[in-house]
């Protein structure tokens, strides 16, 4: 393996069980059948062994990270080990009490997502009664002196909506503002229809988030993530396939993004039985796409093969069938059709959301 | 490496000298007088260097200047 891919960031999903029910969620859809969180001591054992392989950024996220009552159990280690640590959070449920407790045990920045601008449109998209608790969130972690991240995932039910967001963000007085378009992947990827937008609409929230973003320079951040669906290059993904990021999930599978192990026909290790150390050097799974030597054409003999990797593994699986194809984004990829088609299916009417739900049994015939 | 939510910036060591007396307890002209001592620089020289990078870092929103002068992480 290249002595040059490191991990500086760990994702640890703590669990997949969320009190959100967001039609774009990025949690794999079978979720519900991925049984058996890790135990406090083993998480404890992988912050440590983490932090022993280089990282230095730790995201708490899952799921919702404040359904595992060892948070701060968890966060306090984090802090022994000088991780900076994000509590990546939908805000339920929380009370100031306990809040203040993470931030006693040493969390650095609290994310709160927050998904429009009024109850009735943020509610309808969480699938759950939870902008006006969520807002009151926002206002203990500034009353409580953490810095604030406030995240919106934006589609096209709350693109036309930027500015306000951008107010309300000032408003909460948001150290951060995190514009993401929505990412078709799991959830999302089912719902792309109803929740893809057109190009005028993010052109025209792309330049509100321009201009906010200079106004507010020294202020607030504002971040905005273009969808790779209207780019005509991909995204590099996780900065690489297995260069700098660690995700593990709530079982325990180390990953080297968050839906890697929805590609079936890939090996993952479980922390439980192997040290993080020897799966970062040695995991099949890890060492598949590393490097430049899977590549198929157009990718292995493109400019940009050390810039965007070829892209994302998981989007060439879910809409090629084949994850070593060029991800689709890229305007040469033999199957860039279907982003195309995509785009353009964008046009119909929107469809209902499939809402983020436990699988359904089959009832008996 | 200096922290910050999703990324971390490294800093050579001249602007770590200067991050590390943004403590909250000096002004930058305090800040700009120990290194220029400590360096043996002209002051005017490293009043500019100094100024140029709390500037970016204060765009980024990693420092702020309190009203009374001093820096504070």
């Amino acid at each position: 393996m290249n002595a040059s891919f490191r991990p500086y960031t760990m994702v640890a999903e703590l669990t997949y069980r969320c009190p959100l029910r967001c039609p774009y969620c990025s949690n794999p859809v079978d979720w519900a059948r991925r049984r058996g969180e890790l135990d406090t001591d083993t998480w404890l054992r992988v912050l440590r062994e983490g932090e022993e392989l280089g990282v230095v950024q730790l995201n708490l996220t899952g799921g919702e990270p404040l359904l595992r009552q060892d948070l701060e159990v968890l966060v306090r280690e984090a802090h022994r080990l000088q991780l900076y640590t994000n509590l990546i959070t939908s805000g339920l449920p929380l009370a100031r009490e306990r809040l203040q407790g993470l931030r006693d045990a040493g969390i650095d920045n609290v994310q709160v997502s927050i998904q429009d601008v009024s109850a009735a449109a943020s509610d309808r998209i969480a699938g759950v009664s939870s902008f006006d608790r969520k807002l009151e969130v926002c206002r203990w972690v500034k009353e409580l002196g953490l810095p604030l991240t406030v995240n919106v995932v934006l589609h096209r039910g709350n693109l036309a909506n930027v500015g306000e967001l951008i107010a309300l963000a000032e408003r909460l007085g948001a150290d951060r503002l995190e514009l993401a378009n929505t990412q078709y992947l799991g959830w999302a990827l089912n719902n792309r229809q109803a929740l893809m937008p057109q190009r005028q609409q993010l052109e025209a929230a792309r330049a509100v988030a321009g201009a906010a973003r200079e106004r507010l320079l020294g202020r607030m951040e504002v971040l905005y993530v273009t969808p790779d669906y209207y780019a005509d290059v991909p995204k590099t993904c996780m900065d690489g396939w297995g260069q700098r990021f660690i995700v593990i999930s709530p079982e325990g599978l180390m990953l080297p993004c968050h839906a890697a192990h929805t590609i079936p026909g890939l090996k993952f290790e479980n922390v439980r039985e192997l040290p993080l150390a020897a799966i970062w050097s040695d995991s099949t799974g890890f060492n598949k796409y590393r490097g430049e030597e899977w590549m198929p054409e157009p990718c292995r003999s493109c400019d940009r093969r050390g810039k965007d990797f070829g892209g994302c593994r998981c989007q060439a699986y879910h809409l090629t069938g084949d994850a070593a194809a060029t991800d689709p984004i890229c305007k040469l990829a033999p199957s860039h059709a279907l982003i195309v088609a995509a785009r353009a299916a964008t046009m119909d009417e929107e469809p209902a959301f499939q809402y983020r739900s436990p699988l359904r049994v089959p009832s008996n015939p | 490496m200096l922290l910050y939510p999703e990324r971390g910036l490294v800093l050579n060591a001249t602007a770590t000298a200067v991050v590390e007396l943004c403590t909250g307890e000096h002004t930058v002209a305090q800040i700009v007088a120990q290194l220029a001592g400590r360096y043996a620089q002209n002051e005017a020289a490293v009043y500019t260097e100094v100024t140029q990078l709390l500037g970016s870092l204060q765009e980024r929103g990693l420092i702020r200047f309190e009203a009374e002068g001093a820096v504070v992480p």
